[in-house]
């Protein structure tokens, strides 16, 4: 039979005990190990060292533990989201968008064509010149010399009606929209 | 519309993950899911691998709460680097990459390794009698012994012990080759043999 070293049966202990040896070369080390005491004891040794091992092994968590785990992954997984580089681009684009309207809104405004009264008088204003010229206009001086007295005048009752379609021909209402003359 | 095309492409994304998924899509497409800006791909990824990992980085750190954060900061690390994952190795193979740098870096700000305090405590959930006390000690110089190893020769030993990895995925996570995967294993475990049994 092929005979080994110890160092080489060194080797092939913890081989042995690891993965297994091929059926030959574990042949050659039982030989070995039957004749070199120092090698059968590195055997046991190695034997309980591995066994050890495998004791002191943690135990796996427990359930509760996975349902701890998940949570508060999730949770640090959202922030690592809220701060990843394909996230924020989007919410540049978002800020670039609402900026961009703004400045869109603000430059049709500034751009729109105003009628010219809008913008010399306001409608306020409009109204009381108005109401100011239908009041003091010469118009209303001519009208004011048209008088009616039916108590001294030799007027019919025709005449009067005259007068008065006279009067709305000069005065509608759309020139007197406050009843201010008739 | 640009806006709408944006929305419409999300929703149809999640539509396809939820059909797909059914027939179990591989990480790789998810991962691609993910990049078309499917967050639900991501949620899948993260069932998938997250017990897993974690019960593998407890075993490093021995302590829930840190395994939590430390796993969950790694799912963190795979959400905002899956951008420049080029996929030449597997997913699973780069978490695991990302994972156990992180432990490392945990590792080397942690506080000193357990004190005679510790020993109580391993003895304390073993019972009282002299032999669980021996006992207890013996797992107290057998961590301390872990955590003196170098660092590939301790994650080697952990991947293959704890997790009954593979030497060609040890490799692959930790960088190197199969043969030098196994050389970490064998020297670790000579190492703490000696450490504990005396050995020369």
């Amino acid at each position: 039979m092929r005979r080994i070293s110890c160092s080489k049966a060194d080797e092939w202990i913890v081989a042995n005990l690891d993965e297994g040896l091929p059926p030959e070369r574990r042949e050659i080390l039982n030989g070995h190990l039957r004749e070199c005491p120092k090698c059968r004891q590195r055997n046991e040794q190695t034997e309980s060292l591995l066994a050890t091992l495998l004791e002191d092994m943690p135990e796996n968590p427990c359930e509760e533990f996975w349902t701890r785990f998940e949570t508060t992954f999730q949770a640090r997984l959202e922030e690592q989201y809220s701060r990843s580089w394909w996230v924020l681009p989007w919410r540049k684009v978002g800020l670039v968008a609402a900026a961009a309207v703004v400045l869109l809104a603000v430059g049709l405004r500034t751009r729109m064509p105003r009628s010219p009264e809008y913008v010399t008088r306001p409608p306020s204003a409009n109204l009381v010149i108005q109401e100011l010229y239908m009041m003091y206009s010469p118009l209303s001086e001519d009208i004011v010399t048209v008088e009616y007295d039916p108590a001294e005048s030799a007027y019919d009752g025709n005449l009067q009606s005259l007068y008065e379609e006279q009067a709305l021909q000069v005065f509608d209402d759309d020139d007197d929209p406050a009843g201010l003359l008739l | 519309m640009f806006i709408a095309d944006f929305f419409i492409s999300r929703i149809r994304n999640v539509l396809v993950l939820y059909c797909r998924t059914g027939a179990k899509m591989n990480d790789e497409s998810l991962v691609r899911e993910f990049r078309n800006g499917s967050a639900e791909a991501f949620s899948e990824l993260v069932r998938r691998h997250s017990r897993q990992l974690t019960t593998m980085i407890l075993r490093m750190t021995r302590d829930e709460e840190e395994a939590k954060d430390i796993s969950q900061t790694v799912f963190l690390k795979a959400y905002t680097g899956l951008s420049k994952f080029i996929m030449a190795s597997s997913f699973k193979t780069w978490l695991y990459s990302i994972a156990l740098n992180t432990v490392r870096d945990h590792i080397r700000r942690r506080k000193p390794p357990m004190g005679s305090e510790a020993i109580d405590e391993l003895a304390d959930t073993a019972a009282s009698s002299g032999d669980r006390l021996d006992r207890a000690r013996t797992l107290k110089r057998l961590r301390d012994a872990i955590e003196e190893l170098p660092h590939k020769q301790r994650l080697t030993l952990q991947l293959r012990v704890y997790e009954d990895m593979e030497y060609s995925g040890i490799a692959a996570i930790l960088g190197g080759t199969e043969g030098a995967a196994r050389a970490n294993f064998f020297h670790a475990v000579k190492t703490l043999r000696k450490k504990l049994g005396g050995e020369e």
